[in-house]
């Protein structure tokens, strides 16, 4: 099994659910290595910890010739950067800016970070833990921004 | 791509706002395109005009309400969406579930994705226009073919559109008495009617000019983007996770997947075309091997049991209408998850769409934009 292999030559740690842990420093050598054997991106998520001020950011690849699928974890700070993994899969584009838009991870070298699914001016990331649910939502004004920029 | 139109060197380029309001971007598309003259230069597409957050309801309310709000999240095949959830949950809570109930999963989804495909054929050849013949008249055979099996789900479960089929452990209503008969009703009109809208059209020049060679997508650039179901098989990449990770029971089913050779617009649409015949001999084969037994290992959802699971990780993936639908769910232990994520297929499909569209001329965008399927429910959770 190829899953099996990469753990062993990355020499990465596995949780009881079966997520291989690595430390976000060796990103690039990670998904180097992932890449060639795992060519599909399936999705990236990430889990926020508000007690630990911590998140876990989630990989899945796929291998489409010998069914197979591979989980990578890797926890980082509030405030610290993760780097893009756009170099390696192009459907990281939108994932990432998805993770920026609801979670407020930032990308390092990502082509395009912006908000993808709610409006540019919106405050505040919905899916972290400490987000207010309760609040009373503000309303969208398209006159203080214009809806079209020349600039895009 | 090969100009089939002479067009003289533009002077500038301009900027077009192509939506939320037009009518073949499926409800709520912008696309900014940039254009040179016909030429496409780049595209821009802005989603979530229909962001619901459907994730954060997801860890606020506990598993058993959230499992009809799910219908409402790909509405065109809401057994699909159910079953994705179900699965996971009873994945992580090791809940079993009874033969004759993964049978009647199974019946349904296939049931649902052949409505599902009916509605993209529909709406992809309401796209290309009055070039095939009328307009509207694939949209209203379709239609037509669409509303026979939405009766069905209505006599099964009382909602044409949202069914509320599945619960944890089980299904919530046994077939009832005489549905063999009227399901094997419409398999037999269905079969007829695919051959017939399928010579339709790939005897039409006008489709086959607006189709082929028209939108390609490249098997490597499929798989990076993570494109899934008609979108991924149509490069001919043969990989549907009914055959690679089989769930309730669908190894037991004898089916073919079909691929497409090149990639294009025609490639995508002939496969979805098989994909229905395959999805009537599903049927049929469930039909015929229902095995007796309880629907449901848990009490009726009716009594308020909530169902709990253990705290853990998990994601289950299943092949919808569109391709890869998976729940990752982090689970602390309570009835309601600590974080739901959906994989949405339709999200991952149309992320294809800039690469697309680039060279191709205005006109293309709505047949490439249609042979993604992608519903907005979907792309925008």
């Amino acid at each position: 099994m190829k899953r099996e292999k990469i753990k062993e030559e990355l020499k990465l740690e596995e949780t009881k659910d079966g997520f291989l842990v690595f430390k976000s420093s060796e990103f690039y050598h990670v998904m180097e290595r992932i890449k060639k054997d795992f060519p599909y991106l399936s999705f990236i998520t990430a889990v926020h910890f508000p007690q630990e001020k911590a998140f876990d950011v989630i990989y899945a690849f796929r291998n489409i010739d010998e069914p197979e699928i591979i989980f990578l974890k890797t926890k980082i700070k509030e405030e610290e950067k993760l780097p893009s993994a756009y170099k390696f899969y192009k459907g990281a584009d939108w994932m990432e800016r998805e993770i920026y838009d609801l979670f407020g991870i930032e990308f390092e070298n990502h082509p395009d970070l912006r908000r993808i699914v709610l409006p540019e001016d919106w405050e505040g990331h919905p899916l972290r833990k400490d987000y207010p649910i309760n609040k009373a939502p503000e309303k969208y004004d398209y006159r203080k921004k214009p809806v079209l920029r020349r600039e895009d | 791509m090969e100009e089939k139109v002479k067009i003289s060197e533009p002077e500038e380029e301009i900027i077009l706002n192509m939506g939320p309001q037009h009518p073949s971007t499926h409800g709520v598309l912008r696309i900014i395109l940039k254009l040179s003259g016909e030429k496409i230069v780049s595209a821009k597409p802005d989603i979530g005009y229909l962001h619901r957050g459907v994730e954060k309801l997801g860890e606020t309310v506990t598993y058993v309400q959230f499992l009809p709000m799910l219908d409402r999240n790909d509405y065109l095949s809401a057994t699909t969406n159910e079953l994705g959830l179900v699965l996971a949950v009873e994945k992580l809570a090791n809940i079993p579930v009874p033969e004759r109930a993964q049978y009647i999963r199974v019946l349904f989804s296939e049931l649902s994705r052949l409505a599902s495909h009916l509605v993209w054929l529909g709406t992809f050849c309401l796209d290309l226009g009055g070039a095939l013949g009328g307009g509207t008249s694939v949209f209203l055979f379709c239609f037509r073919e669409r509303e026979k099996i939405l009766d069905i789900f209505e006599k099964m479960t009382g909602s044409r559109m949202h069914p509320h089929l599945m619960q944890y452990g089980g299904v919530r209503y046994d077939v009832y008495p005489g549905m063999d008969k009227d399901v094997k009703e419409i398999l037999d009109l269905m079969e007829e009617r695919i051959n017939e809208y399928e010579e339709m059209l790939v005897n039409n020049p006008v489709f086959i000019d607006r189709t082929k060679g028209v939108g390609i997508l490249p098997k490597e650039v499929a798989m990076e983007y993570g494109c899934s179901g008609p979108v991924l098989r149509g490069s001919g990449v043969k990989y549907d996770l009914r055959k690679a990770h089989p769930y309730s029971s669908y190894d037991k089913f004898d089916f073919e997947i079909p691929v497409g050779e090149n990639g294009d617009v025609f490639d995508r649409f002939k496969v979805r075309m098989e994909e229905m015949r395959q999805s009537v001999r599903i049927v049929r084969q469930a039909l015929e091997g229902l095995p007796e037994g309880p629907i449901t290992s848990q009490m009726p959802v009716k009594v308020k049991v909530a169902v709990r699971t253990p705290p853990g990780e998990v994601y289950t993936a299943i092949e919808s209408p569109r391709g890869e639908l998976g729940y990752y769910i982090c689970s602390d232990g309570k009835p309601n998850a600590y974080r739901l994520k959906i994989r949405a297929p339709s999200f991952s499909n149309l992320s294809v769409l800039p690469y697309l569209l680039k060279d191709h001329l205005v006109a293309d965008i709505v047949a490439i934009l249609g042979s993604l399927d992608p519903v907005f429910g979907d792309v925008d959770r």
